[in-house]
């Protein structure tokens, strides 16, 4: 069964691993041409996820997340780029990883 | 279409300016519909142009002001949300251009009303000579 969902529902969305241990925001999502006998369609291969270290309380808005992205490390500013297999949707007000944050910080450092 | 190493959906669509198939400017991205099926990748599905889906993104004041000003207005309370397919997509650049006609879309009647109502009015508005 398919349903609909808007990007602006997930942008923002604070992201918990397999043990319910917080992730980051999504930030971004990135979408490639996938072909099919009638055409072709653009799918999710990839969550761009922004975790924000000590400065989480205050980045609620915009313009202070794009601060702290460009302060970058001195604010323990991380992100991870999460492959959609490993993103759980079936409640896409609360995304979920159907792994754990320690195989994700694996995955980001090979 | 697009470049090989794919579109961020945030930075490259959400937002961005649309043209139709003659090159006239439609209106933006106002937010983008996904399509969610278990065990497959989030397909973009539609682009949804229109004032009422921008206001739902800013809140629900925004929603609730701007039907307060289409009744004062003595308009219906929606001006026309347009649904656009993703594949009607020809080109993702600075613009993204669309295989559409625009003026067909319901999104643009207030466009329309604005012209009819209040630029039309304006002298020199129909380009007639001084």
């Amino acid at each position: 069964m398919s349903r609909e969902l808007l990007l602006s529902h997930l942008i923002g969305r604070q992201v918990r691993d397999a043990d319910g241990r917080k992730i980051g925001r999504i930030e971004e999502l990135l979408a490639r041409i996938e072909l099919h006998e009638h055409g072709n369609d653009y799918v999710v291969v990839e969550f761009h996820v922004g975790a924000y270290g000590l400065m989480e309380a205050l980045t609620g808005g915009v313009f202070a997340q794009k601060l702290v992205q460009r302060m970058g490390s001195v604010v323990g500013y991380r992100r991870f780029r999460i492959p959609w297999e490993w993103m759980d949707l079936s409640d896409p007000l609360h995304p979920r990883l159907n792994h754990t944050r320690v195989e994700l910080e694996t995955r980001a450092e090979s | 279409m697009a470049a090989l190493d794919g579109v961020q959906l945030v930075h490259d669509v959400q937002d961005a300016c649309l043209c139709d198939r003659n090159g006239r400017r439609i209106g933006r991205v106002d937010a983008l519909a996904l399509t969610l099926t278990e065990g497959k990748p989030l397909r973009v599905s539609t682009i949804l142009i229109g004032g009422a889906v921008r206001a739902e993104r800013v809140g629900t004041w925004m929603v609730r002001l701007r039907g307060a000003i289409a009744a004062m207005l003595h308009h219906d309370r929606d001006f026309g949300v347009s649904r656009v397919p993703f594949s009607a997509v020809r080109v993702i650049g600075g613009t993204i251009e669309l295989d559409v006609d625009g003026a067909t879309l319901p999104s643009s009647r207030l466009e329309r009303w604005l012209g009819d109502h209040i630029i039309g009015h304006i002298p020199g508005s129909q380009g007639e000579n001084k």
